[in-house]
């Protein structure tokens, strides 16, 4: 009986264990889900308007602005602007809807490197410093959202233009977990089998939050972020039937000085062969 | 002994369930504005094709449409087509069909607050039908989910249009769609492949956000259209331009500040390239 009870005991450590396993959020390159370096280039079939070219002032159709928002947008004056705002469109909340192409690479195992040609910007995406989150089924059969550990707050420093940003993936346990936990709950979409439509492989998105900003513009017009400005995003990486591989960045920017409410976009890129195309430009050039 | 093995055939049935791979992306949302809103709310100007992949074909036609065909009986009660409906004001109800027997998800319905179209993205597995089958407005949708995300491939679309500005969609036309939910923002992104109007895939991605489930109010009621005659004109025309004679065109270069070219829309429009190309554009003399 005591043999079955320590047995028993033992199992359920197991059970424990796989949970830490599958819900464990990966530390950075030895846990991505894909080869995501090289290079890859903006497609600007959104916003192609307010993107391509610099609106008028003024136009900030779409952006919840506060009032003090609009303001500091009225109130833009390029003539005024000095040499050491030049990069204020390239800063982190406003660069990926910048025209141009950017080169993501490993620095180390948990700093991922994303420059951009448009403005010669570095981004520096550091692993290993946010809390972990995903989804699991309770000992009850509920499905749950977890949301464990404690967030590293950012290092004190003056903030920059791309602020610091941690990173984590968030990643889709395989699809064996997934056919065993159809037995559980009844599976969400499924084939008939319990196995057929769930694409093998590895899936997941890459979470970023990003603080520490220098302000700086969320449209070319002068449409202001503030230094209290912070950035949470997701890429979620993908291949088209294709062959083509693309990413699209879900951002979400909160600023308490100029936005009514978070500004939402999602920004689509896809990969190029080779940086052949690749033409680094100063931000006071572009 | 017996009670032992039941314990270890659950137990390691359990462990891998404790990880779920797919989002529950079920339930009610609103779309987010804060791209392309001048395309998607009140509608971009006419002979505006700038950002789209256009075949020279496909931009004859939209140079031949006249808005005023929308008023005519065999075109008023056309609805948006699904390459373009979720980009339009529209909230978006998803639930799952569940097979009676298996409790398995077989389908997820989609309802569009726009028109009161319905959809269903089957998952079970089943083809799609033969070429010659009926096309509709939404077209018949089956889906898979890689990791997190919800990929549906839609085929046998009746023609209609990517732009609410007469740039076409033929039947032909075959999307692939990619809801991704991080936390309360569904991320929507679709590749329309038209192998009639478009050179290369047109992609957009869009934004919704969960609305609590409790906002009766907040849904359009059904959008029944009952055809009428509304205008004097002789019945059974169909407006248009012909070659040449669209006055919209300079209109458009007026209304925008942008050269023709540019307003010609193709694909090289998208890439970041073409800033180069527009200042060049913009310093010849006219």
């Amino acid at each position: 009986m005591t043999r079955t009870r320590l047995l028993a005991a033992a199992l359920f450590a197991c059970a424990a264990a796989s949970l830490t396993a599958q819900a464990r959020v990966a530390p950075g390159r030895a846990e991505a889900p894909r080869d995501i370096t090289g290079y890859w280039v903006s497609v600007v079939s959104e916003d192609w308007h307010w993107r391509m070219v610099t609106p008028r002032k003024g136009d900030y159709a779409s952006l919840p602005l506060n009032e003090r928002g609009r303001a500091a947008a009225d109130a833009w004056d390029p003539a005024k602007e000095k040499a050491a705002d030049a990069c204020k469109p390239f800063g982190a909340a406003g660069i990926m809807r910048v025209p141009g192409r950017l080169r993501i690479g490993w620095a180390d195992d948990a700093t991922l490197v994303i420059d951009t040609d448009a403005g010669q910007q570095t981004r520096r995406l550091l692993f290993g410093r946010l809390a972990t989150r995903g989804w699991r089924i309770t000992r009850r059969g509920e499905i749950e959202w977890f949301d464990e550990g404690r967030d590293a707050p950012p290092p004190s420093g003056p903030p920059t233009w791309q602020g610091y940003s941690a990173a984590r993936w968030d990643i889709a346990p395989d699809p064996a977990a997934v056919r065993n936990a159809v037995f559980f709950a009844g599976g969400l979409g499924t084939g008939p089998d319990g196995a057929g439509v769930v694409v093998p492989g590895q899936y997941g998105s890459l979470h970023v939050v990003t603080a520490n900003l220098k302000a700086g513009y969320l449209r070319w017009n002068g449409v202001p972020y503030s230094d209290a400005a912070r950035m949470i995003e997701d890429y979620d990486f993908r291949t088209e039937d294709d062959g083509t591989e693309w990413f699209t960045v879900t951002t979400i920017v909160e600023d308490p000085a100029y936005l009514s409410a978070p500004f939402i976009t999602s920004t689509d890129f896809r990969k190029e062969p080779d940086g052949s195309r690749w033409r680094p430009t100063s931000c006071a050039a572009y | 002994m017996r009670r032992l093995l039941t314990l270890v055939a659950v137990i390691v049935a359990w462990a891998p369930a404790l990880a779920w791979a797919q989002s529950d992306i079920t339930g009610e949302w609103a779309p987010l504005f804060h791209e392309d809103q001048p395309d998607r709310v009140p509608g971009i100007g006419p002979a505006d094709f700038a950002g789209l992949p256009l075949t020279d074909g496909a931009r004859q036609w939209a140079l031949s449409w006249d808005a005023s065909r929308v008023s005519v009986l065999e075109h008023q009660c056309q609805v948006h087509v699904l390459p373009y409906i979720l980009s339009g004001p529209t909230r978006l109800r998803i639930s799952a069909q569940r097979d009676g027997n298996t409790e398995r998800i077989v389908a997820f319905q989609q309802y569009i607050g726009l028109w009161g179209q319905e959809r269903t993205v089957w998952v079970d597995g089943r083809p799609h039908p033969p070429d010659v089958a009926p096309h509709t407005w939404m077209g018949f949708s089956t889906g898979k989910w890689e990791g997190n995300t919800l990929v549906v491939r839609t085929t046998h679309i009746k023609q209609g249009w990517v732009r609410r500005n007469g740039v076409p969609q033929s039947d032909e036309v075959v999307t692939t769609e990619r809801f991704t939910r991080h936390g309360d923002v569904l991320t929507y992104v679709i590749h329309i492949k038209d192998p009639v109007y478009l050179t290369e895939p047109l992609v957009r991605s869009r934004n919704f956000v969960r609305m609590s489930g409790l906002g009766e109010g907040n849904w359009i009621a059904a959008t029944p259209c009952e055809p009428a005659e509304e205008t004097t004109a002789p019945p059974h025309g169909v407006p248009n331009y012909l070659p040449g004679e669209n006055p919209f065109v300079t209109e458009a270069e007026r209304r925008t500040g942008l050269p023709r070219e540019a307003l010609a829309g193709g694909a090289e429009t998208l890439y970041p390239e073409y800033r180069r190309r527009l200042a060049e554009l913009r310093t010849l003399p006219k």
